[in-house]
């Protein structure tokens, strides 16, 4: 177990020991990145913003537009949905190599409460032009996809979590940027297209549907935009049966990009359906959750069983 | 304190009046953009542009050229006007301005217009952008300046105060924010809509320098920036340059009637009589 914001914190640590480019900006967040070890070695290239997200990201624009890679750490809620314009105009409309590194994404932000949970943010971030919008399913994935976003000069938005959440994928496994992952192929009965946290619930489905006869695939969109099209639609045209599961709003969310793409293109599942929030979430730890909202291992079994007959 | 010379005073009003000429021209016939704010920063461009800033068409790209943001981007056309002069675009592409497909959009975008350093137009933003560029040109060791136009209306928005603190905070010293200081905005006079109370000592209580000048003045204007950048205290500084919005046509003036409407041929016609006299 190990929180996906742990995974980023080491490897930007890593990274900036190699590059006097890289810059955090901190919105009285630094510590909740893992970034302590950061600030302490690169003192000149910390910057305390204080609780002002807005402020904090027009400014990393600023520092970007000199020629630096700025990662902005703060929470999803306060990131997607306050400082959403100044990430839409000053980040993405000027395309500035800034990197918006969101923690408490989706339901993370568990026992704080809607107000802590940032179950919109895929949606806000999706709509904007320029921006990549990636989403780690554990720490491992967070740690390489950081270094990945960390090459490209374009503006990113980092989807993490909060606590601890399993590891899902071992240490060597490889990642590529707008390609999604299969992390489980066992058949063609179903598909479950999943992000973020719902990824390992997905899995475990999958290894207990398995144990039952049931053949599913697992495709993990660890990058929702640019969206992998191909691997979507071979989804459909193999397996006929589509789960969507994300901790978050199904309106314009992981679940929103997959309808628009089989629409757009012509592809029918046989069954399709969507997993994830209609309403606001509440207060509850991580596992409570994904149990209330119908997005575990459970009911992903449940729903696949349904599907087949 | 620096002063200009006679003869460069002179010939700065003259560029302004040929600027004021030319906006009102332009805003009259294409029926579109803000006139009220164009003219109240006239001055304060135009000084900031061609006298004070170390910013030409050749070095856009220098690490060491100052820095000038528009955070009122509205006053798009007196920004772009100043910087055809400095030779970033020819003159005749202003008669594109708003139009589609055009370099010069609405507001200003660094993407599209040369020597727009950032793309504004949402009020409120461009002082926090100003701190990201001048803590990036400390940490590289640049001694370029950092300047930030304001509106008054802006000041409106909290991020300004946010920035206002960070600024202090990282002892940004080579930003110089200049407010366009024309007390009037959309919906009416600046007092009315929000009063904004002692100005100056909102800034010096963020820990800021504040200078004052008449914003019409260029001679004023040109002392007080070169003033500023000798400061060089830890603290950055704000210049409170106070203007008249819609400034040179008297019925233009202190009104919010002129903040973004377009203008008629009675009233380009009166405009340009009033202007004529002047000249």
């Amino acid at each position: 177990m190990e929180s996906t914001r742990t995974g980023f914190g080491h490897a930007l640590l890593e990274i900036a020991q190699e590059r006097e480019d890289i810059l955090v900006t901190s919105a009285d967040t630094y510590r909740s990145f893992a970034l302590g070890e950061f600030v302490e070695r690169f003192p000149d290239r910390y910057f305390e913003f204080g609780i002002a997200e807005q402020c904090m990201i027009t400014a990393s624009a600023g520092m970007a537009s000199e020629g630096y890679t700025v990662f902005s750490v703060g929470y999803s809620p306060f990131l997607s949905m306050r400082a959403v314009e100044q990430i839409r105009t000053f980040c993405a409309y000027t395309n500035q190599n800034v990197k918006i590194v969101a923690g408490l994404g989706g339901l993370s932000g568990d026992t704080d409460g809607v107000t802590h949970q940032g179950t919109e943010d895929i949606s806000m971030i999706r709509a904007i032009p320029n921006m990549m919008l990636v989403s780690p399913a554990d720490s491992v994935a967070a740690r390489a996809m950081t270094k990945m976003i960390a090459d490209i000069r374009t503006p990113v938005y980092l989807r993490l979590g909060r606590g601890a959440t399993p590891i899902i994928y071992d240490e060597d496994q490889t990642f590529e940027l707008g390609k999604a992952l299969t992390a489980r192929d066992y058949g063609t009965d179903a598909a479950i297209l999943a992000t973020g946290y719902c990824v390992g619930e997905a899995m475990k489905a999958a290894d207990a549907l398995k144990e039952q006869g049931v053949g599913v695939r697992v495709l993990d969109f660890h990058t929702i935009k640019p969206f992998d099209t191909e691997a979507a639609l071979k989804a459909c045209a193999d397996c006929g049966n589509i789960v969507v599961v994300e901790d978050g709003s199904i309106y314009g969310g992981l679940a929103g990009a997959v309808a628009e793409t089989f629409v757009e293109n012509g592809a029918a599942p046989k069954k399709f359906k969507r997993l994830g929030l209609t309403t606001f979430g509440t207060t509850g730890t991580v596992p409570q959750l994904a149990e209330f909202f119908g997005l575990d291992r459970k009911a992903l079994e449940k729903t696949v069983k349904d599907m087949i007959g | 304190m620096k002063t200009l010379t006679r003869e460069r005073s002179e010939e700065l009003k003259a560029l302004c009046h040929q600027f004021r000429v030319e906006t009102i021209e332009l805003l009259h016939k294409l029926q579109t953009g803000h006139t009220g704010g164009s003219l109240s920063e006239c001055e304060i461009l135009v000084t900031l542009y061609m006298e004070c800033a170390n910013i030409t068409a050749e070095n856009q790209d220098a690490p060491d050229r100052d820095r000038i943001i528009l955070s009122k981007g509205h006053g798009a056309p007196m920004l772009y006007r100043c910087l055809a002069e400095k030779g970033f675009f020819p003159v005749e592409e202003m008669q594109t301005l708003r139009q589609v497909g055009s370099r010069l959009q609405g507001h200003p975008n660094m993407a599209k217009t040369p020597g727009v350093e950032l793309s504004t137009g949402p009020l409120g933003m461009g002082l926090s952008a100003g701190n990201g560029m001048a803590c990036a040109n400390r940490l590289m060791g640049n001694e370029a300046y950092v300047y930030v136009i304001l509106g008054d209306g802006e000041l409106d928005e909290g991020t300004i105060w946010e920035a206002a603190m960070t600024a202090s905070k990282f002892k940004n010293d080579r930003l110089i924010a200049i407010v366009d200081w024309n007390k009037v905005q959309l919906d009416g006079m600046s007092a009315d809509v929000m009063p904004i109370g002692d100005l100056a000592g909102k800034w010096r209580s963020f820990g800021w320098n504040v200078l004052e000048c008449d914003g019409h003045d260029v001679d004023s204007v040109y002392s007080t920036i070169e003033t500023a950048k000798e400061l060089l205290n830890g603290r950055p500084t704000v210049i409170l340059a106070n203007t008249i919005k819609g400034k040179g046509v008297s019925f233009m003036e202190n009104t919010n009637k002129f903040h973004g409407k377009a203008i008629t041929d009675d009233e380009y016609e009166r405009a340009m009589k009033e202007l004529e006299v002047l000249r």
